[in-house]
């Protein structure tokens, strides 16, 4: 690293371009789109299906290269985030921004060529959002940047969906509903045990604008309506038993942590174990739920 | 022969030259292999398009 630094003239390496991709967030989307595609009541072609959630990953990946690129001067900021190729030093700004635009068209020129202009159309608009409205826009201006900017990450099932059927419908919407209303409470949790790192960034997130204690009360009153779009498709027909029984217990599981951390009062020097907790077993919910919506479909 | 000089126009060490050598080679490895599944993948899709009867 140190030998790159020094000298201007090194490539970046190809595991660098692939970290800008953000992988570890890519698996969830390539996982709700696939999930979305598999629920939808047509079956698609596996190498249709297989090229539609390569170009929803490139999609994903390319939002997240161009996140990176205009943020770069923020993650250097932040421990979680000083890593990174760019901020690292590792990469020029320039070729992460070529490599975003260039994966963006690739990824919406493949989908339209190979699946349908429905499905390209919202692949285009999430990665519009995610760079415009989000990163662009509402993340360094407001303290709702993540509630408005967690309808980016809600696009892969429409898009799965999508991609199956060339239309969308009652279920992608509740699913895409579900993800928006989870990307609060998830991102809090988050922000709640690494408020320091973004008050020294100067992102405005929630804990440091509001305060810890608006945080949680808001990461318990978005619970709720989470929950209501997590078990909606069951009393509305649109999906069987197993769904709605997963999605009622792991709910349950969700409310009850959500629960502790929105009435806790926190020591000095907290560990906050529960605000981590929930942060971790948010991201198991949404694979459980969209993972019980295949099987109910399978099975039915 | 490549000229081993740097941007700034001084001659660069050998070692830093081959880690720039090893470098843009596996970078070019990693691209091969891409659009080498890029050319499978595009016949692929050319074939269950025939297969399904969708003209383009």
């Amino acid at each position: 690293m140190s030998v790159t630094n020094a000298n201007p003239a090194m490539p970046a390496d190809w595991r660098d371009f692939l970290a800008l991709t953000k992988p570890r967030v890519m698996t969830l989307v390539v996982f709700t789109g696939l999930c979305g595609m598999l629920a939808a009541p047509v079956p698609i072609h596996p190498v249709l299906g297989f090229t539609a959630i390569l170009c929803i990953a490139l999609g994903a990946g390319a939002a997240g290269a161009l996140n990176q690129w205009y943020e770069s001067d923020l993650d250097a900021k932040m421990k979680r985030t000083q890593g990174r190729p760019l901020p690292a030093g590792r990469m020029d700004r320039q070729s992460a921004l070529h490599f975003g635009v260039g994966l963006a068209v690739f990824s919406l020129v493949l989908m339209y060529v190979a699946i349908n202009l429905v499905a390209t159309l919202i692949l285009a608009v999430s990665i519009l959002f995610y760079v415009f409205v989000y990163t662009i826009w509402l993340k360094r201006r407001t303290p709702q940047n993540i509630v408005i900017g967690g309808a980016a990450g809600a696009f892969p099932p429409l898009i799965g969906w999508a991609a199956a059927t060339g239309n969308v419908a009652t279920l992608p919407l509740l699913l895409f509903a579900l993800i928006f209303l989870w990307t609060p409470p998830h991102f809090w949790a988050l922000a709640l045990f690494v408020k320091t790192d973004y008050a020294n960034a100067g992102v405005p997130m929630l804990p440091v604008v509001a305060g810890e204690r608006t945080t949680r009360i808001q990461i318990g009153l978005y619970t709720l309506p989470m929950i209501a779009a997590a078990a909606a498709p069951w009393p509305l027909g649109l999906s069987g038993m197993v769904y709605g029984l997963t999605a009622a217990v792991m709910s349950g599981i969700f409310l009850a942590m959500a629960i502790q951390v929105a009435t806790r009062r926190t020591e000095p020097e907290d560990r906050m174990i529960p605000e981590k907790r929930l942060f971790k077993f948010s991201i198991l919910y949404l694979f459980v739920l969209f993972g019980a919506l295949v099987i109910d479909r399978w099975i039915g | 022969m490549n000229d081993s000089r740097g941007e700034d126009g001084n001659r660069m060490p050998t070692s830093e030259l081959e880690l720039i050598r090893a470098r843009q080679r596996s970078r070019a490895r990693v691209m091969a292999l891409l659009l080498g599944g890029f050319v499978v993948l595009v016949f692929a899709i050319s074939i269950v398009k025939m297969q399904l009867g969708h003209g383009g």
